[in-house]
Order: structure tokens, then C-alpha cells, then sequence
């Protein structure tokens, strides 16, 4: 689905808990995020701090799409 | 540790007073069994019981099935057969084990789906005997008990998910006690004790299963495995039971407790141990591991277990859909770097005439050597039928809303999702994806 | 009874036609009765069982630049001499010649509906773009190939003739068209794996019966150069849709996509939105949706000038199951629709 916007000149960055598959299909911005049933979030964390986890997923996402890639690229971002 | 098999092969399955095997006629007291069950039901989740029969080439249909259970018992050696379930954890594996071969036992409900998850519900699931449908299921070729149950509403999951597994297992129990005293049809020993010709090339099975919550859970000597460590057991183990299904989510992605006392992989190798191969062990792990890290970890711990057995070659099998293939990819991938030869088994996906798009839900580059279970993506056409077991309907759609069909309909259904082990995850099935 | 000579049509280039190299590709469409070239060759492994009746030979670079007049009459040539099977090539790895014979196979598949079989080279790249429509015989990268490939181009187009169809490419020899059809085979799955594994123990081989995947490559878009006057948008293959799925959008096998309103809400709240994507347990984004659509984040941002404004609507549908020819279909729907509404970058979630 991606790519296809990428085909058409938008640069997208995925939030996914798996970027072996995003890597593996060609995504090329990738967010490692916090666990298939919660891409975004990490509910073992207390509640601010997992907004606060969100936040980073977010921001990386948007620092990802300025940034210029040459093939699939996952950018990391960690809980601690 | 060694095992002897001895089966039972059943002719006919009647109705009949006073439960007995004679001359491979086995005869169930119909009231007896279900007073029996009913009777441990101490909760009274179970509403119903009506046991049904449906034998090999009957012009019939089964739905709402959960479980299928195998019918066994220990006639020496520790523990009971299907141990942790109503009998301690005892581990199993050594002795004789007295089992039909043909028969089964079936749990059949309409597990209520008031649950809020979109994942975690009993997913209509169908197997027809005859027809276009029949080769997509093993359970077309045996004889099989239903039971067909309705249950009380207001309870929650968990209680349901316990209550239709102890009927099914007491009844299996039941049933099983009939062997207990009698000589097989035909036995078969399996004997890992013994030293193996130091050239038979070293081969090790991984078994990953699906544990996801309640109604997706696998159990391990009468556990549920949502965090398990990857490890190795003997082969025996899991031919006495100590792996039993509590997976009714995706019946097309699921290895019902029968197959898994019967893995073909595990079977057909420890046929072949000390003949023409060295069976070194079993590994059993859990896929759907909910991040990249998780999988490649249990990936990585599998892996290490198939290494330390000293395995030369691999089997992976797995239960699931896309989430468990990359854990079960990442194991493979794992073991090739580390120089350990893997073959594996999977559904294909492909559209109806196979050319839509991928194959393969997920693979990795080291996946060269793959053997097909056949495609889910293909249409099926299901014929009318005379009867119909287990239910009345198929409920079809519950993120739509859920709605009832009648169940012995002719209908056309896109994909075999609905067919009960149509994945051929176990590879029991000789169902393939051929290319032209 | 003697069974009836199989009616063969050669098609063939300048060069395999006699007349000359490169130089010569712009040589016009003919055509001869019986063999001609590597058809002789042909015939002579085809026996009593086969005979070509008649070919046909064009310019390589004519049939490329005219190719809808050449095919006109390629196609009254073909109609005229009535053959059970059309034979083009071998080709070998030769470009313009392969297309051509590509195209002779597209006409023979889809207008003429006559069986054809083609000669080529593995990686010519006429194989990825006329696989469907032709049996391919692999053949050697160049001619000097030619004694080795006839035998079996020959064997296949009497088979051919005669049938209509083939069996399975693993036992026909051909190259996969891509079709799988599903069968029962002798043994299962099981069987088949450990008798691989066997195999590949043995220092053997043995095929796969499953290819790998092999994913289109997309050039990464441009990044955004200045965020902070971007619009941004959200999609999800996370299946988070608005209580009682609307638009009964599927739980696996996605046709469709939902597009739904975000505008003036801080977060998805919980309730109003539920998840439906059957291969994941919806129970933590049911209890925050913003788990699987990250809206609250993607507002402070918003609000702070981060970017400059986020669409107010977002799109989604449930990836499992979904082949890749409909997510490319409804990507390419989504990625239209993003284009209109002049978004700058996309934030995707998948689970």
C-alpha cells in the first residue's frame, strides 16, 4: 500500500513492531513501534509514559519522512 | 525414552445400549456419556449435550467444531495420556499407550461470541465428509464422535473455553478405558534408548504453535504457553499427549490435539529413527511473538535447542498465519547461517489461479527448500448436504455484525479459511499448490 | 490408426531467416510453407508426428517499431494455415527477438487462441512480461545452444499440438507461467518435506515447490523539505474503524478501504472507535485506540507547528491475507486520493 503513495511523489514512514517484513516488501522508512497488537503504544508501561513513548514513535515518524533514504531504512526508537 | 503404540481400528461407530468394542464395532451408550459429562459440568456452563455420530463417506457436514481429541490410554509407564488435563502433569512418554487410530471425539459449540476482541473468537469452522471440501480436512477419513453442545450464556471465555476441553477430554477418557485391557489390532514400539549407527544423518523437528489468549491457546502438560522458552522434548512425549489444542480462532490455521498426539513430521521420523535416520529430538516453541525482537529471540533460543541436540537438518512446522511464519522463518533463517539444513512446509497464498501477486506470506532468502500445503486462496464450492452435525448454521462475518446461514446449504466460499486444518500446517493433508 | 500430423507454425527472425544480421532488422514480414532455419532443425526431431506447415519471418526492429500492423498480418498468416500450435524461437537471450516472439505469443494466447510455445533464454527480459501468455521452453543464453534446446522445444510443441495444454512446469520442463493449481498429490506434506530434507543431506538439490517472494523495488519518495508547512496524514492496516464497522469492511482479505473523520478530535476516543482486524487481539487498541492510530501525538504536534496542519481524515482496512495485486490497487486509490487533498507525507501503522 505504501509504495504506492511513494510512487506518487508522498514520503511516507511506517510505525510497525515487525521491519523485518517492511524491509523484506521494500518499505522504505521504517519505525521499529511497540508490539503487533499495538503498533503505536506499549501498554506494560504506566500511562503518561506510554503517551510519552507514542510521542517518540511520532516524532521519529515525522523526522523520518524529512530525511532522504536511498533503499528501506528502519529507524530505531527505544522505551529506556 | 521408549514407547509402544498399540491401535485400535473401529469398522462402525453406532449408538447403542452399554458402551463396548467387539470386532471393531464400537458401540457408545449415548446416555451414559452424556450424564457422565454432564454430570463433572459442576458449573452448568454447558446448556446441552448431544452426542452425534459421523462416519467416513456419509453425506454430511460437521460446523462449530473446537477441538478433536484423540481417544488413548496409558497402559503402563508414568502419567495418564494427555497428561495436566484432570490428571497431574506427570511427564509421559515411556511404557505402552493403548489409542484408536480411526475415532475421535469432537467438540462442537456455538462459543458465544460476546468477547470484544476481533482476533479472539471461534471462528465458524466446517469440514465436510464427502464432496469438493473433504480432502481439506483429515476428519473426513475417520470415524467421529460429536459433541454437539449448546452452552449458558453469562459466563465468561475462559469458563467456556475450560468447560467444552474437560467435556471432550472426559468423554475421550471414557471411551479410552475401553482399551485399557485389550490387545491392539496392531502396535508399533518406538525405542530412542538405544544407540543409533553413528552415520545416520542427525535430524531434529520444530513444532511452533499458536498461543495467542483464550479460544488461540496451546497447552503444554495442561498449560497455557503464552511465554514459553523454547525446548527440546522426546519424541514420545508428544505421542502421549503432553501438547493439547485450545485453538479455535482460525480453523484453516490450527493443529488440533488429534494431530498433535500424531504429528506427521514426528511420526514419520521417529519411524525412521535408527534406520535411516537419527531422530534427535523435538523442539516445541511458540510463534506470534509481538515484536521484531521477540520472534528473532524465540528464533534464536529454538534455534539453539535444535543445535544442542546436534542436528545436521531441520524440519519447521508452524500454526498460524503471517504473524507465526516470520517466527518460524526467522528459526530457519537461523539455523542455515548456522549451518544446520532446514526444509519447511507452507500454505500459499496466490489468488484463485495462483498469478495474483505473492505466494508466500513471509520468507526469508535461506527459505529455498519449501514444500506447499496447498493454496487458501482458492474458491470452494460446497454441495448441499443431507445432514448436518454439530449445528444447524454457519455464522458467518462477526466484524460485519455476525450473521447465521444454514449450514447445509450448497455455497460458494472465496477462500478455504472456514475448513477445518485446510492450511495443512501439520502437512497431514497431500493437498499442494502445483505450478504451471 | 495413425494419428494426425500435429500442424506447426514457425515463427522466426531475419537472422534465423537467412536474409541477415543486425543490419537487416527492418526486413519486411514473409512467410514460406514448411520448415525454414532451426525449423529444419525442428522438424527433424519431430518426426512423422508433426509438420510445419508454414513460416514466418519479420525484421526484428519492424515488428517492434509497427508491431500492430506486423501482428495484423502475422495473425491472417496464422488464421490461414489452421496450426494446432504456434511455435516463435528459440530466441535465446536476444532482446528484440524475444519480444517479438512475446508478442507472437500474446496474439496466438488472447486473440487467435491457438496453444504457442516460445524459446527463451531464462533472463531475457521478455520472460517477466509475456510469461502468462506462452509456454516458455528455457533455452541457452545464445545460439550456439541451439542443438541442445530443439529436442525439447520439440517434444513440448507436438504436446502441445495435441493436447492443447500441459502438465505441471516442475514436470513438463517449462518455465512456471505463474498458474498453481491446488491437487492431490501421492504423498503429504510431511513426507515431502523430510524427503527434501533427505535430499539436501545427500549433498542433493531438489527443487522448491514454493519460489520465493520477489518484491517490486520503489524508489523512496522525496523527503519533505519543510515540515512545518507540510500536511500530513494517517493510514492503518491496523483495522481501527468507527463502532459498528459502517462500511462492513472485512476482517482478512481486504477489497475495500474506510475513510473516516478525524476533524476536531484530540484522540480517538475509546468506544467510538473499534478495532476488527482478525489477526491480532484488539483488546489494548479497543482500550486506546491511538495504540494503532497514534491521533493524540500527531495533535500536540500539530498544535506545537511541528507540521503545518494533519488531514482531517484518515484511511484504513485490515492487512492479513491481503494479496498484494488489491493492496497495490487500493494503495494506489489511497495514495490518489492523498494527492488530492495536497499531503505532504503519510504516517502508515501496521500490526
Amino acid at each position: 500500500m505504501q509504495k504506492e503513495a511513494e510512487r506518487a511523489g508522498i514520503p511516507t514512514a511506517l510505525i510497525t513492531a515487525i521491519p523485518s517484513v517492511a524491509k523484506s516488501v521494500g518499505v522504505s522508512r521504517i519505525i521499529t513501534g511497540g508490539g503487533i497488537p499495538y503498533p503505536a503504544g506499549n501498554p506494560s508501561l504506566p500511562r503518561d509514559r506510554e503517551i510519552e513513548f507514542r510521542r517518540r514513535l511520532v516524532a521519529k515518524a515525522l523526522e523520518a519522512v524529512s530525511t532522504a533514504v536511498k533503499e528501506p531504512t528502519v529507524f530505531d526508537v527505544s522505551i529506556a | 525414552m521408549k514407547l509402544e503404540r498399540g491401535y485400535f481400528s473401529v469398522q462402525r461407530l453406532v449408538f447403542g445400549r452399554g458402551t463396548s468394542l467387539a470386532d471393531g464395532v464400537l458401540t457408545i451408550d449415548k446416555d451414559e456419556l452424556t450424564k457422565l459429562v454432564m454430570a463433572e459440568d459442576r458449573n452448568g456452563n454447558i446448556a446441552s449435550l448431544a452426542p452425534e455420530i459421523v462416519v467416513p463417506g456419509e453425506d454430511a457436514r460437521i460446523v462449530h467444531v473446537l477441538d478433536t481429541l484423540p481417544v488413548g490410554v496409558k497402559v503402563s509407564g508414568e502419567g495418564d495420556f494427555l497428561p495436566g488435563h484432570l490428571a497431574p502433569p506427570t511427564i509421559v512418554g515411556s511404557g505402552v499407550t493403548h489409542l484408536f487410530d480411526n475415532f475421535v471425539v469432537m467438540e462442537c459449540a456455538e462459543l458465544p461470541w460476546a468477547g470484544k476482541s476481533a482476533l479472539l473468537y471461534a471462528r465458524e469452522a466446517i469440514i465436510d465428509m464427502v464432496g469438493p471440501a473433504a480432502g481439506y480436512s483429515p476428519f473426513s477419513k475417520t470415524f467421529n464422535l460429536v459433541l454437539r453442545m449448546t452452552m449458558k450464556p453469562g459466563a465468561s471465555d475462559v469458563e467456556y473455553d475450560e468447560a467444552v476441553r474437560n467435556a471432550g477430554i472426559r468423554a475421550a477418557r471414557h471411551l479410552g478405558d475401553l482399551l485399557k485391557d485389550r490387545k491392539p489390532d496392531r502396535s508399533e514400539v518406538f525405542d530412542f534408548t538405544q544407540p543409533v549407527d553413528p552415520k545416520l544423518p542427525r535430524v531434529a523437528y520444530v513444532t511452533q504453535c499458536q498461543t495467542q489468549g483464550t479460544y488461540s491457546n496451546t497447552l503444554l502438560y495442561g498449560k497455557e504457553v503464552s511465554n514459553l522458552v523454547p525446548a527440546a522434548y522426546s519424541p514420545t512425549e508428544l505421542m502421549d499427549g503432553c501438547i493439547v489444542s485450545g485453538n479455535y480462532v482460525w480453523p484453516w490455521a490450527k493443529i488440533p490435539t488429534f494431530i498433535q498426539v500424531n504429528l506427521p513430521v514426528l511420526m514419520q521420523l521417529s519411524r525412521a529413527h535408527g534406520k535411516t535416520v537419527n531422530f534427535v529430538g523435538v523442539v516445541f516453541d511458540r510463534g506470534h511473538n509481538n515484536s521484531h525482537v521477540e520472534k528473532q529471540r524465540v528464533a534464536n533460543l529454538a534455534a539453539s535447542q535444535v543445535r544442542r541436540l546436534g542436528a545436521q537438518g531441520c524440519i519447521i512446522t508452524w500454526e498460524g498465519g503471517g504473524n507465526s511464519a516470520t517466527d518460524a522463518m526467522l528459526t530457519l533463517q537461523t539455523l542455515e547461517r548456522w549451518g544446520i539444513t532446514c526444509t519447511s512446509l507452507c500454505y500459499e497464498f496466490g489468488g484463485p489461479d495462483g498469478s495474483e501477486g505473492i505466494l508466500l506470506v513471509d520468507d526469508v532468502p535461506e527459505a529455498k527448500w519449501l514444500v506447499s500445503g496447498g493454496s487458501i486462496e482458492k474458491p470452494t464450492t460446497i454441495p448441499k448436504v443431507k445432514r448436518v452435525a454439530g449445528g444447524d448454521v454457519l455464522r458467518l462475518r462477526k466484524e460485519t455484525g455476525g450473521e447465521s446461514e444454514p449450514a447445509d446449504a450448497e455455497r460458494t466460499l472465496s477462500n478455504t479459511t472456514p475448513f477445518y486444518c485446510a492450511g495443512n500446517q501439520s502437512g497431514i493433508g497431500h493437498l499442494a499448490g502445483v505450478g504451471y | 490408426m495413425a494419428e494426425k500430423k500435429v500442424r506447426i507454425v514457425h515463427y522466426i527472425n531475419q537472422f534465423f531467416a537467412g536474409i541477415g544480421g543486425e543490419e537487416k532488422g527492418s526486413s519486411p514480414l514473409e512467410h514460406c510453407e514448411g520448415p525454414k532455419g532451426p525449423g529444419v532443425g525442428l522438424m527433424q526431431q519431430v518426426g512423422n508426428e508433426a509438420e510445419i506447415v508454414r513460416t514466418i519471418w519479420c525484421g526484428d526492429n519492424l515488428v517492434n517499431q509497427e508491431s500492430e500492423r506486423i501482428l495484423a498480418g502475422i495473425a491472417e498468416l496464422i488464421r490461414e494455415a489452421k496450426p494446432d500450435v504456434v511455435v516463435a524461437g528459440p530466441a535465446f537471450n536476444a532482446g528484440r527477438y524475444g519480444l517479438a516472439c512475446g508478442m507472437v505469443a500474446r496474439l496466438c494466447s488472447q486473440t487467435l487462441k491457438v496453444p504457442v510455445l516460445i524459446g527463451l533464454y531464462p533472463e531475457n527480459p521478455a520472460v517477466e512480461i509475456y510469461r502468462r501468455d506462452a509456454y516458455i521452453w528455457p533455452c541457452a543464453e545464445t545460439a550456439v545452444g541451439m542443438r541442445k534446446d530443439l529436442p525439447g522445444l520439440a517434444r513440448l510443441a507436438v504436446k502441445l499440438g495435441r493436447a492443447g495444454t500441459l502438465g505441471p512446469a516442475i514436470e513438463e520442463g517449462y518455465l512456471p507461467r505463474g498458474f498453481r493449481s491446488n491437487e492431490y498429490v501421492a504423498k503429504n506434506a510431511a513426507e515431502r518435506a523430510i524427503e527434501m530434507l533427505m535430499k539436501r543431506l545427500a549433498g542433493q538439490n531438489p527443487p522448491t515447490e514454493i519460489p520465493l517472494r520477489g518484491f517490486e523495488k520503489v524508489p523512496p519518495a522525496a523527503p519533505v523539505q519543510d515540515l512545518s508547512k507540510a500536511t500530513v496524514a494517517i493510514v492503518t492496516g491496523g483495522g481501527m474503524v468507527p463502532r459498528g464497522n459502517p462500511d462492513k469492511l472485512k476482517q482478512a482479505f481486504a477489497d475495500a478501504y474506510g475513510t473516516y473523520s478525524i476533524a476536531g478530535l484530540p484522540e480517538l476516543p475509546a468506544g467510538d472507535f473499534k478495532g476488527i482486524h482478525g489477526g491480532y487481539d484488539s483488546t489494548w487498541v479497543d482500550e486506546d485506540p491511538d495504540r494503532v492510530v497514534p491521533l493524540d501525538a500527531l495533535r500536540q504536534f500539530e498544535k506545537e507547528g511541528r507540521f503545518k496542519v494533519l488531514l482531517n481524515e484518515y484511511y484504513v482496512l485490515c492487512g492479513i491475507g491481503t494479496n498484494v495485486a488489491m493492496a497495490k490497487k487500493l494503495g494506489a486509490r489511497i495514495a490518489e486520493q492523498l494527492k488530492r487533498k495536497e499531503v505532504s507525507a503519510a504516517i502508515y501503522t501496521s500490526t
